[in-house]
């Protein structure tokens, strides 16, 4: 008998019956100032959060505090900065990262509990990019946040591939219980909310 | 013979690092208080998560076959491994398809418990841990000391020492930030260089065939989408019936672990990227028998957040190595001994039995029950320490006689007072911690019948 018949079949004489599933996953939320939730929970968790208009204002962010000879990568459509690399073409390998300075990625949804934001493989492009980058940039619409975590799973649709919430930068307290942030994924998370 | 007691002794020698243990773990119980307080519902999020475990542990082939079939359909290939020499087997063989001589790990306590990296190292492949904390231990060649935090038991001036001796660092740093960068450069190289990463799964999905790993250094990111294979390797109870579920534990585990509202990354595998190939290792070693143990079958349901630890009053004043365990702490001093418990007889002995592990767990497992549960099978086999086992008998006999008890009490009474020394010395076990009671200057029994049982 192979491992998994020999796993199953003992697991099937040793496990215990009944145990229902519980059906009400219904929890306690404040649905009001979600953006404020938000915006506190994503402070605490160490991102930086600028509320902006339009996204031409992210643009106009950028090249103001950015060096010009940085690489900065956009995987948003609309978006032609003219020192910016827009990933139209295609990239087999993701060493090829490796320098990147920022990633601007949108995010589709936003918890206020926990600032987490649900970003998808189509939106990151290649799924290297939102760890491998020194810096990330997320942008996400105001009106996309939601109270809990239970919101956000009833409406992200299970998609292909890799997806991930992510509520701020790469972090430690491995060393003494001291908080560091830009452990190996990106050093600073800058949110960017649309109105 | 290595014994909880004894090894905790050895850590105890060192008072100023005891007290400093004891508080660094203190300090992250404090922060998890303040985030279950944050959920006005906290009690119904715990309770939740237990039911849904219990109905995984009801229908745990059932999901398992679930999720096989939907993970081989994502395009992942999937693999059963009865005990951790199997499981090492299949790493190793994975690996050697690829022609693998350089694997990068995300931290996965299972491997630790299947003792991969020794195996691995002993078959040509060079294993680099790349969470933080599991970086410096292996660097030190010593195990983690605690499931979520490592390297706790490490003050950051030995990490420096550490530093220096092997990534020729300058002697003598101690900044937390400073280490961090240096171990972030020194890793960079290692992600961008290997052929393979293996990672843990803290949950999978039944329903979506997709798997979940949360970390907040981005370490299990970094290493599976860069590299040209990814393996994950899960016990067999980290499945999950279906996506909505993971709502509950994610806003559980992070809190309950570290204080934080959730992980900075919670990543959702579900295919392997083109060009790539993942594996998913579904190992039991011991679990399914573990399942047919009713009364400790309920420690199935652990998510692995380490709350019971860091809460835990003799975990953090004896250290995580005095477990002489991969999975250490109150929910180690279980699955440990339900697995051999020969080996593993002095653990459940390692708790005050206060029940603060079982207040925190976020999935309500009545840790200190079991560990109560456990006392009890040991001491009936005959396997308990024999000084115990023979006063406990002395004891039992006198106290279950009027006469002989009467009589034992006023020996002590006299003995007591004439020299205490007999009793306050370091022959017995009882003194060593702690100090003996006053005498009460007479028994209950002589007072009642002084003043009650004459007048009645």
């Amino acid at each position: 008998m192979g491992s998994r018949e020999d796993i199953l079949s003992k697991i099937a004489k040793a496990k215990p019956v009944g145990n229902e599933l519980p059906e009400d996953l219904s929890f306690i939320s404040i649905t009001e100032n979600l953006l404020e939730t938000f915006v506190l929970a994503a402070q605490n968790n160490g991102s930086q959060v600028t509320l902006v208009e339009d996204t031409a204002e992210i643009l106009a962010y950028i090249s103001e505090n950015v060096a010009p000879e940085k690489r900065i990568i956009f995987n948003i459509k609309e978006f032609r900065g003219e020192n910016a690399e827009v990933t139209d073409q295609e990239m087999n390998d993701p060493h090829t990262l490796e320098d990147v300075e920022i990633a601007v990625i949108e995010g589709s949804i936003g918890v206020a509990e926990n600032a987490a934001v649900w970003i998808t493989e189509n939106q990151m492009k290649y799924r290297a990019l939102p760890f491998i980058t020194q810096h990330l940039f997320v942008i996400l619409e105001a009106n996309k946040i939601v109270p809990l975590l239970h919101d956000a799973y009833k409406i992200i649709p299970v998609e292909d591939g890799f997806s991930c919430f992510i509520s701020g930068p790469s972090k430690t307290a491995d060393i003494e219980q001291s908080l560091v942030i830009g452990a190996h994924g990106a050093r600073s998370h800058h949110l960017f909310l649309v109105k | 013979m290595k014994s909880h007691a004894s090894l905790a002794e050895q850590f105890n020698r060192d008072e100023n690092r005891v007290d400093w243990h004891n508080e660094t773990l203190w300090f992250v119980r404090e922060k998890r208080d303040r985030q279950s307080h944050q959920v006005s519902d906290w009690e119904k999020l715990r309770e939740v998560a237990s039911k849904i475990k219990l109905n995984v542990l009801s229908n745990l082939d059932i999901y398992l076959m679930e999720f096989e079939k939907n993970a081989l359909t994502n395009g992942i290939k999937v693999h059963w491994a009865k005990d951790a020499e199997e499981h090492n087997k299949i790493v190793l063989s994975i690996l050697q398809d690829h022609q693998v001589k350089f694997m990068v790990k995300s931290k996965s306590m299972l491997t630790e418990e299947c003792h991969l990296n020794d195996y691995l190292e002993k078959n040509g492949v060079e294993v680099t841990d790349t969470d933080l904390g599991e970086r410096i231990v292996q660097l030190a060649k010593e195990t983690p000391s605690h499931i979520v935090l490592p390297c706790i038991h490490k003050k950051k001036e030995e990490i420096g020492e550490i530093f220096h001796q092997y990534l020729n660092t300058p002697k003598g740093l101690s900044d937390p930030q400073m280490l961090t960068e240096i171990a972030r450069q020194d890793l960079r190289k290692k992600f961008l260089q290997s052929q393979a990463a293996l990672t843990g799964i803290n949950f999978a999905v039944a329903e979506t065939g997709e798997f979940v790993v949360c970390t907040n250094e981005g370490n299990a990111d970094m290493g599976a989408h860069l590299a040209k294979v990814h393996i994950a390797c899960m016990g067999l109870e980290k499945i999950i019936p279906k996506r909505e579920h993971l709502g509950v534990f994610l806003r559980l585990l992070a809190r309950s672990g570290t204080g934080q509202p959730i992980t900075t990354y919670s990543s959702h595998f579900r295919k392997p990227r083109a060009g790539q190939e993942m594996h998913i290792v579904i190992v039991d070693n011991g679990r399914s028998e573990q399942l047919s143990k009713e009364k400790f079958r309920n420690s199935l349901k652990c998510i692995r957040c380490g709350a019971c630890f860091n809460t835990c009053p003799v975990y953090r004043r004896s250290g995580g190595h005095s477990y002489h365990t991969a999975v250490a702490g109150p929910i180690g001093s279980i699955l440990n001994p339900i697995r051999n418990i020969a080996a593993y007889k002095d653990l459940p002995f390692a708790s005050t039995l206060c029940g603060s592990c079982t207040h925190v767990c976020p999935v309500q497992i009545d840790l200190h029950q079991q560990l109560y549960e456990l006392r009890q099978e040991i001491i009936a086999s005959g396997m308990g320490e024999p000084v115990k086992s023979f006063s406990m008998k002395i004891l039992a006999r006198s106290l279950s006689h009027v006469k002989k008890y009467e009589k034992l009490r006023r020996t002590m009474k006299f003995g007591y007072r004439y020299a205490p020394f007999l009793l306050k010395n370091n022959a017995n076990p009882w003194y060593k911690h702690r100090e003996m009671p006053e005498m009460p200057k007479e028994s209950f029994k002589e007072w009642y019948q002084k003043n009650i049982g004459d007048g009645k």
